[in-house]
């Protein structure tokens, strides 16, 4: 269980990117932050595991306090893929073993091992380990970086937009897998996305930024036409195909 | 001499004359080379991954002149090497003391250099200008100190800069080897956390690096171990940047292996260099720094035109 509260973060004290941010996320559950560019979505991804200091508010995981721990508690708890990453000249095996760096004190343990052999057989990747980051596809490469934050046994997954390059097909692959993991491991997630239908299909809830604040938060309910108009300025038509809720730009 | 007459002098069981000839000639020159080529190329590595910079080395962004520079400043206005009657023996007359000075002016083009790649962003290309920049501004600045010292001075600073591994004795070898050993085993300590700086700044603080404060320790560590190296060597170009280069093609970006492995290339690599330049035109021993400088050179220049898509793979 994460609970955010008041949340707040700028570069100076007078001009302020996020404010005012409250929402919970539970276990088991995938929130989807959605908002226009500039909206504050990344920002507040960030400062949830202060790779960017807050300026204000509290950040609550399962009664502990994430403001007042050193970084290296915190990447012992909240696992992060940023939105652009750097591929390496290093093997699959090696850039999940990365996941283990919170944990390791001289060197790679059998317990860090094992754990990535878990990972690897979750995600199935046992065809991957010995290839290189930079020859893989955008797709396979987001599953590895998935799977270097899962090897992290974090508690807590931000994920900054995960699809933005990639393919319908990889899109939808990555956000089920996300699903998977999330309710396999019991653990929570929060993922920026950009595409509507892609959240309203993987998400269990939404919250929406706009100008740095809270728009809407909730399930399904809180996407209507109006909202989406009023956080992307952009009219849509919201439809229903095979019991599941489309939106339709007009 | 034969492998056993040469196993016996190493051991000091040969002649009186094999034996000096071996232990206060040969062996310190060899393990200098070893050592320093060892300290360069670690140093190189480290620097590369803490600037994110494939280009980066002590050399390369003025750390070694600005070490010079000091080095030339403590022999000149202080005297430090200036005292001895032949500019080979003055140098090293007090080795701390030049050490130091070079220390604080590998410092100061440290400190430029973590500015401009922190807080103004440049690009790799554009640090090496930088570089070019500040090693101009540190050689100039070392001209002018000449102008004004007396000839045993200028011998001793001109003779220094041309870098030349037959100078030191036991005692400054042992101020290198602790000083590199201190190096290797900070990096190799630390070598998942440059995997996880390679792999960007924002997923290396998710997993837990400080990163700000890694760098800095980073930089001045890379900055004593080569400025100690340049003061009592000179300024030897190229093995920092072409030792892990080298490494690169083969083993990939993997620190676990590139920082051993870079260590042993960069001792091989200046050992070689050594050998090249004592093999020439024998009995004269051509300027190492020279050396290096004519085999790195056209690897450096591949590198830089090579530009983006050397950035790409790393």
């Amino acid at each position: 269980m994460v609970r955010v509260e008041q949340l707040g973060f700028g570069y100076t004290p007078k001009k302020t990117i996020i404010n005012h941010i409250d929402f919970s996320v539970k276990k088991g559950e995938v929130l989807g932050i959605l908002g226009k560019n500039g909206a504050g979505k990344s920002t507040m991804l960030k400062c949830l595991n202060k790779i960017l200091p807050p300026s204000c508010g509290s950040v609550v995981m399962n009664g502990e306090e994430i403001s007042t721990m050193s970084r290296h508690g915190i990447s012992r708890r909240i696992a992060f893929v940023a939105q652009s990453n750097e591929r390496q000249r290093m093997t699959v095996y090696e850039t999940i073993l990365l996941g283990r760096i919170p944990f390791m004190k001289w060197g790679v343990t059998p317990e860090d091992e094992a754990i990535i052999e878990d990972v690897i057989q979750q995600l199935n990747l046992q065809d991957y380990t010995t290839r290189y980051m930079d020859e893989l596809s955008g797709g396979e490469a987001q599953k590895i970086y998935l799977a270097r934050a899962l090897a992290q046994q974090p508690q807590l997954l931000l994920l900054d937009e995960p699809t933005s390059s990639l393919d319908i097909k990889n899109q939808y692959a990555t956000m089920a897998l996300v699903r998977r993991i999330v309710q396999e491991r019991q653990i929570s997630a929060i993922v920026v996305l950009h595409d509507l239908n892609l959240a309203l299909r993987y998400c269990d809830r939404y919250l929406l930024l706009n100008d740095g604040g809270v728009h809407a938060i909730g399930g399904d309910e809180v996407i209507t036409e109006q909202v989406i108009e009023d956080v992307y300025g952009m009219p849509v038509c919201l439809g229903e195909i095979k019991g599941k809720k489309v939106v339709i730009p007009q | 001499m034969d492998l056993t007459e040469l196993l016996k002098a190493i051991l000091g069981q040969s002649t009186a004359q094999n034996n000096m000839v071996m232990q206060n000639v040969r062996l310190p020159r060899v393990v200098t080379a070893v050592v320093c080529g060892t300290g360069l190329a670690i140093t190189g590595a480290v620097l590369q991954s803490v600037l994110k910079n494939p280009l980066a080395a002590s050399s390369t962004l003025g750390v070694s002149q600005g070490a010079a520079f000091g080095a030339a400043f403590a022999i000149i206005v202080f005297g430090a090497g200036a005292q001895g009657v032949s500019a080979a023996s003055s140098v090293t007359y007090h080795p701390l003391l030049i050490s130091l000075f070079a220390f604080l002016g590998g410092m100061v083009a440290s400190v430029v250099v973590l500015f401009l790649s922190r807080f103004r962003k440049i690009t790799p290309e554009s640090m090496v200008l930088c570089g070019v920049a500040l090693s101009a501004m540190f050689t100039g600045a070392t001209t002018l100190l000449q102008y004004f010292a007396d000839d045993v001075q200028v011998a001793t600073v001109v003779f220094w800069t041309f870098g030349d591994l037959g100078r030191t004795g036991w005692k400054e070898i042992q101020i290198i080897a602790f000083v590199t050993l201190l190096m290797l085993l900070y990096s190799f300590f630390n070598r998942w956390k440059y995997n996880a700086l390679e792999s960007g700044e924002e997923t290396a603080l998710s997993l837990g690096i400080n990163v700000t404060s890694f760098r800095v320790t980073n930089m001045v560590l890379c900055a004593l171990t080569a400025s100690v190296i340049v003061s009592f060597i000179g300024i030897i170009n190229f093995i920092g940047l072409v030792a892990p280069h080298v490494c690169r093609r083969i083993l990939g970006n993997n620190y676990v292996y590139l920082l051993p492995a870079s260590a042993l290339s960069g001792a091989f690599l200046l050992l070689v260099g050594d050998l090249v330049a004592r093999q020439t035109i024998p009995p004269i021993i051509l300027p190492i720094g020279a050396i290096t400088s004519f085999l790195g050179a056209p690897l450096f220049l591949y590198l830089l035109f090579k530009g983006g898509a050397s950035r790409g793979s790393r």
